[in-house]
């Protein structure tokens, strides 16, 4: 049978895509032509049978599986298993070198000289405290002005924090708490929820 | 967007999890169903499907509601369907055919229609054909005819979803369709 000029419209009518006046049109001409009608059904047939196509259920584990990457609370969990994981990590290596440091017959020779040293020094440092506190004694005794004993207590206190901070070791480890800190601070600043909706656009897989 | 949709889209904004719950389970199957026709395997399929949602609520907050939310999902998904094709060059196999290394058959669910024993068979069976013919088509029509007749999407939106132009998607779902029938008119003459 030959073609009808008309069967192009077939899928736009079932597809619904022709204009209300075009589809009441073509709805009259289908009536009086039995090769669009007979396409028209084998096509509304195909449709049918394409609705059919089954749906595969993959099952709750992959619902718990994207779960797992999507849901706040799941991911803040991952995030503070990995940082246990990794402070443990941190911890075992850390306890395993300083055994292995301390078991060492030369480290015993050097703690050694650092305990006789340190008790050196505590006796400096307790001998200087007893100078000061005697010498402030002495002065409030000789009835000079609060301001000049206070400031006779304090200066050696300053100047005693000067030379530890002197120090490049403790200067470091000063300025990396300074920073860690802030940091910290920075990072638990209240942050409003960011709702955007409505205003943008759609944004296509591209942006994502 | 229906009202219940745009609601569970509002509160997966506001962090309610039960409704990250509720969107992956309404919605999984009909993903993972367009992947696993894409791809053909299913660890792919799952993959794509995780993938799919993951991007999903990362641009959850750029929605734009005033669209159907099911085409903007399958958009997502089609993309990285064809990407994946495109990067691993999938071979033409059947869905229902068992995988060359493997003893393991797809599981295909089939709706309860509420039909007798036989009716029910046939019903499988047409389905199954049906599966068959859809697989046995090249991917650039796979996909149009799934989006189009499995998924209702509209031909704005499938031209949208693939980059293409509208002309070209309606010229691929007409092309597709008419191999369709003639495999359907030569299996059954």
């Amino acid at each position: 049978m030959n073609r009808c000029s008309e069967s192009g419209r077939i899928e736009s009518w079932l597809d619904r895509e022709l204009p209300a006046p075009a589809a009441a049109e073509f709805e009259r001409h289908l009536r009086g032509c039995e090769h669009c009608a007979r396409e028209a059904r084998s096509l509304e047939a195909l449709y049918a049978s394409l609705k059919k196509v089954p749906v595969w259920d993959p099952g709750p584990s992959l619902t718990e599986r994207i779960l797992d990457r999507v849901a706040p609370s799941r991911l803040r969990r991952r995030q503070i298993t990995l940082v246990g994981w990794a402070y443990s990590a941190v911890s075992a290596v850390t306890t395993f070198a300083f055994i292995s440091w301390i078991v060492r017959p030369e480290t015993h020779v050097w703690l050694g000289q650092l305990v006789s040293a340190g008790y050196g020094r505590l006796i400096d440092t307790g001998l200087f405290a007893l100078d000061t506190v005697m010498g402030v004694a002495l002065r409030l005794q000789k009835g000079w002005g609060l301001v000049e004993v206070m400031g006779g207590w304090i200066v050696p206190v300053i100047r005693a924090l000067g030379t530890l901070a002197s120090d490049p070791a403790v200067s470091a480890a000063l300025w990396a708490s300074i920073i860690c800190c802030t940091a910290i601070i920075w990072w638990l600043r209240p942050r409003p929820v960011r709702v955007t909706r409505g205003r943008d656009g759609h944004v296509g897989i591209l942006a994502l | 967007m229906s009202g219940e949709e745009a609601q569970l889209v509002a509160r997966c904004l506001a962090g309610d999890e039960k409704a990250y719950r509720e969107l992956v389970e309404r919605y999984q199957a009909q993903v993972y169903s367009l992947a696993m026709r894409m791809v053909r395997r299913a660890e792919d399929a799952e993959d794509l499907t995780q993938e799919t949602f993951v991007r999903m609520f990362r641009a959850l907050s750029r929605y734009d509601p005033t669209r159907p939310f099911a085409a903007w999902l399958f958009t997502i998904a089609s993309r990285l369907c064809i990407d994946h094709i495109r990067r691993r060059k999938v071979g033409l196999v059947s869905l229902t055919q068992r995988e060359r290394d493997s003893e393991e058959e797809y599981d295909i669910e089939v709706e309860d229609p509420g039909l007798k024993p036989d009716e029910v068979a046939t019903h499988a069976e047409e389905s199954r054909r049906t599966a068959e013919l859809i697989d046995s088509l090249p991917p650039h029509y796979r996909i149009v005819v799934i989006l189009r007749h499995v998924q209702d999407l509209s031909y704005e939106e499938i031209a949208t979803a693939l980059q293409l132009p509208l002309g070209t998607v309606k010229a691929r779902i007409h092309r597709a369709r008419e191999l369709l029938k003639a495999r359907i008119e030569g299996g059954t003459s």
